[in-house]
């Protein structure tokens, strides 16, 4: 029923409509989301609303759905109960299997000829229709895009929009084959009645109706389903037989936590205030039945798994699909199952098995766009890693990587490799400091800059650089500081005139700057790549080197390995409870440039330069993490750069995770967006705040031919403040 | 927790709400005017067993009562909920199903049945499940899909317009 990962990666990149309509979707929901947000915000505190902001109204839901994560068995008694009390008949199904034959059974007790299904994704997720189907029960999908999607024999693209990847021209060459009449291939109104009027005959013949869940509400065994068409009404009210088939994860406590629901799922799914409808079942009307099958299929696994759990305050909203780059990109059908983007890299494995998982987590790009949207607050980007971590631990690293974190992974062997390689690249390094390399074409769209012929460390390790006293930021608030500048390894050894610039700016406000000894890589690579033995061995090392020096900070120019250090070091200690304690003392004093610059040095707001604008690309996680990427367009001004505002500024640049290796396709789609917005903005200088992204940038900008210098911000800050001290080399 | 507004501000945001929602509201100041109003805009509208019970001159102007789907369709709303613009409907299985089949909706509320948030509105909806109810719904607009090509468009399963009519003491 699933075809094999590679054949639908195929498929997704040669769709070149898919990509366009996603971006297009992408930005539309991003606009009306934030919009619907921002209303609540300014509406509903007057009303006197309980959860009247995004955060506040997160902040209760999730509160509602720990309660119930708490204690399952509890919170299943209670609705199961509830729910038999009004008359409800509920089947509980452990495994896929039994729910379908739960379901078969009663269809089957009632010889149901023809069945009328509202959306569900858990009967999407147990391939319910398929097997109905075998079993001589005509089922017909009412939903509008589930339709569409049964016609083609296909499976949803997204969990809210069944049918985003099809076009009104597929769809009417689908309705017509159904219909064997003619439907007009342009007009989407005329598509829509045309479903009004074949759908209506099944609504009003089917035996029996089927509809999902929303939330099933504890406190009176009621079942809340929202809806914008009306079919889950319905297929609700006129057939006499009424299943409803939920995951027991849907299980809220009370009408109020319902309501929370309410305000969050409609904003965060479709950027609506509210769904058309939203209606409560509890119990049969005279004269009818109500069944209820309450699916586990691999949910009381994701409990008990602690990396895992907090998934399953899951309300499938599909915001974490609406964020995420790489789903832009190739579209829902090649995360594989019912539930792509984000959450079907977390849930996938425990509903259809690891194999079924192992594929698709690569494409994250750990850029965390889809945590700070989730309006359930599960930590994404988390639970991907471990879902990675997994996959490596059952299956260890492809080839490719392993080799790379044996040498990678040892500082001495790393550093022999990297000059050797800075030698035998000389003869293909080109004028403009690229090499010229004969790459197949799935890498020929990103240039690859050449090494330096001497790393940063050459010139600046256990060396100490005094502040500056005189230049127009040297009296900042951070003057007399001391900070142990970390070097990471990508700009040492690839772009040094970025740590040369960053120490420049540290030293114009003021501060003293240490380079300690013994540093080498902080292990994110190979926690990206779910190796986190590797990853452990080099944040020891870090750590090491890094607490050695008594500086008051520690600061880097790589916001990527800042946020290594500061946020993820104490995670992956999670069993060795000394190192953790460590890598928390270590994270503490640890802070990006841009943080350390503009929150500690504070510096005066400089006289505007007169030059052309530069535009400013913040690092995604600077942006979803930290949630700065204010400060860089920020310290910019203050420095009197002129700045060129970047459309969809905090939107990855499709370097991060493994999927520039992984998946380079995946990559270039998302640099793509990236450079296209660039060029909006007339800019010829693009700045960003992490090593990474300003080599990838520019070396994507260098392979389309675009006439574009990227550079880190550091190196226009320093430029600006015409530091006056002299290069580190 | 008490809304903070009086019922005529909660009545304009409701109204401002119903506007964006693609759906109409009307104002009458009683019974029989709804029933005027509803034999000039909604000839041979039927209407639910329940609206003969609460509002017997729009009843006896009805071409028909009970639940063979019409085009026109009168049914009573419970209450207003002025935060989203919704109106809570709860009607017997046959009486909702006609509401749904039809083409034109018409939920008529008491001037006086309107909450401020969707958390008084969604405590109204408890109160009635408790008392019995098998399906009560809130109603924010009519019937919309966006599923092909992103495209709103109005009408694909449930009724393709809603009108409110707020029904006044008099």
């Amino acid at each position: 029923m699933i075809r094999p990962f590679v054949e639908r990666y195929r498929t997704a990149l040669a769709d070149r409509r898919l990509p366009r309509n996603l971006l297009a979707f992408q930005r539309a929901w991003r606009l009306t989301r934030d919009a619907a947000f921002q209303r609540l915000s300014v509406e509903a505190p007057s009303l006197g609303a309980r959860g009247a902001s995004f955060e506040a109204a997160r902040s209760r839901l999730s509160a509602a759905k720990d309660s119930v994560l708490a204690d399952p068995a509890a919170a299943r008694a209670a609705f199961i109960s509830a729910a038999t009390g009004a008359g409800t008949i509920v089947h509980e199904a452990r495994t896929a299997d039994d729910a379908r034959a739960a379901i078969l059974d009663v269809l089957r007790d009632r010889k149901v000829k023809l069945l009328a299904k509202g959306k569900s994704m858990v009967a999407e997720e147990i391939f319910l229709n398929h097997h109905l189907e075998n079993a001589q029960i005509r089922v017909v999908e009412t939903d509008l895009g589930e339709w569409i999607i049964q016609l083609a024999h296909e499976t949803p693209s997204h969990m809210v929009m069944p049918a985003i990847h099809k076009s009104r021209q597929q769809i009417a060459t689908l309705f017509e084959e159904e219909a064997h009449r003619s439907v007009p291939h342009d007009d989407v109104q005329a598509q829509v009645n045309f479903a009004r009027a074949e759908l209506r005959r099944v609504f009003l013949s089917a035996d029996a109706g089927m509809i999902g869940a929303n939330a099933l509400i504890a406190e009176t065994g009621t079942i809340m389903l929202i809806t914008n068409e009306g079919n889950g009404d319905l297929v609700s009210t006129l057939p006499k037989v009424l299943i409803v088939i939920a995951g027991w994860e849907k299980i809220v406590p009370t009408f109020a936590d319902a309501a929370g629901q309410i305000r969050l799922l409609a904003r965060s799914g479709t950027g609506q205030e509210i769904t058309t409808y939203s209606s409560f079942i509890t119990g049969p009307e005279p004269g009818c039945e109500l069944h209820l099958v309450l699916v586990d299929n691999g949910r009381s696994d994701m409990w008990s798994d602690p990396d895992a759990r907090s998934a399953l305050r899951c309300i499938r909203c599909a915001a974490c699909a609406d964020v995420c780059p790489p789903y832009q990109v190739v579209g829902g059908h090649v995360f594989g199952y019912v539930y792509s983007g984000a959450i079907g890299l977390v849930n996938t494995p425990f509903h259809h098995g690891i194999e079924a998982g192992m594929e698709p987590q690569a494409l994250c790009v750990s850029c965390n766009a889809c945590a700070p949207v989730c309006p359930v607050g599960i930590p994404l980007p988390e639970l991907i890693l471990n879902a990675r971590a997994r996959v490596v631990e059952r299956y260890g690293l492809p080839w490719y990587k392993r080799a790379a974190f044996a040498v990678w992974s040892r500082p001495r062997i790393f550093d022999a490799a990297a000059r050797f390689a800075s030698l035998v690249q000389l003869p293909v390094v080109a004028a403009d400091g690229f090499l010229r390399l004969p790459l197949p074409e799935s890498l020929a769209w990103r240039s690859v800059p050449a090494l330096a012929r001497h790393p940063a460390r050459d010139y600046a390790m256990g060396r100490t650089f005094e502040g500056d006293s005189t230049g127009p930021w040297a009296h900042s608030n951070a003057r007399g500081l001391t900070v142990a500048y970390f070097l990471q390894c990508v700009a040492d050894r690839a772009a040094p005139e970025q740590i040369d610039a960053a120490v420049r700016v540290l030293r114009a406000c003021g501060v003293r700057v240490v380079v300690p000894e013994g540093q080498h890589c902080c292990g994110l690579p190979a926690l990206d790549a779910g190796d986190h033995a590797t990853a452990r061995r080099m944040a020891r090392q870090t750590i090491d080197a890094l607490e050695a020096s008594n500086a008051d900070y520690v600061v880097t120019g790589a916001a990527s390995c800042g946020i290594a250090i500061a946020h993820d070091f104490a995670r992956l200690f999670r069993d060795e409870p000394a190192w953790a304690e460590r890598a928390e003392r270590l994270a503490r004093r640890t802070l990006d440039l841009l943080t350390f610059v503009d929150r500690v040095a504070d510096p005066p707001v400089l006289e505007a330069l007169q030059r052309p604008p530069v535009t400013y690309h913040s690092f995604c996680q600077s942006t979803n993490i930290l949630g700065i990427s204010a400060l860089g367009p920020r310290l910019l001004r203050r420095a009197g750069v002129p700045l060129a505002d970047l459309p969809e500024m905090e939107v990855c640049c499709g370097f991060g995770g493994g999927a520039s290796v992984d998946y380079p396709e995946v990559s270039r789609g998302i640099v793509t967006r990236k450079l296209d917005n660039v060029a909006a903005t007339g800019a010829a200088i693009l700045c960003t705040d992490n090593p990474g992204c300003a080599l990838h940038l520019k070396g994507a900008a260098h392979a389309r031919g675009m006439d574009l210098t990227v550079r880190h911000v550091a190196e226009v800050l320093a430029d600006a403040l015409n530091a006056v001290s002299p290069p580190l080399g | 927790m008490a809304s903070v507004a009086a019922p005529t501000a909660l009545w304009s945001l409701f109204s401002a709400k119903v506007d964006l929602l693609g759906a109409t509201m009307m104002r009458t100041s009683s019974a029989a005017g709804a029933a005027s109003l509803l034999a000039g805009l909604a000839p041979r509208f039927a209407c639910s067993a329940s609206v003969s019970r609460l509002y017997p001159a729009v009843g006896r102007a009805a071409a028909r009562t009970g639940a063979s789907p019409a085009t026109e369709m009168v049914a009573p709303g419970v209450y207003a909920i002025a935060e989203t613009g919704s109106v809570a409907v709860d009607e017997p299985a046959n009486d909702r199903g006609a509401c749904f089949l039809a083409e034109h909706l018409w939920l008529l509320v008491p001037e006086r049945e309107i909450v401020g948030t969707l958390d008084l509105g969604i405590e109204r909806l408890h109160a009635l499940v408790r008392n019995g109810s098998h399906h009560p719904l809130l109603m924010s607009g009519p019937s919309r899909t966006a599923d092909i090509e992103r495209v709103l468009t109005i009408g694909v399963h449930g009724p393709r317009a809603l009108t409110i009519v707020v029904v006044g003491d008099s």
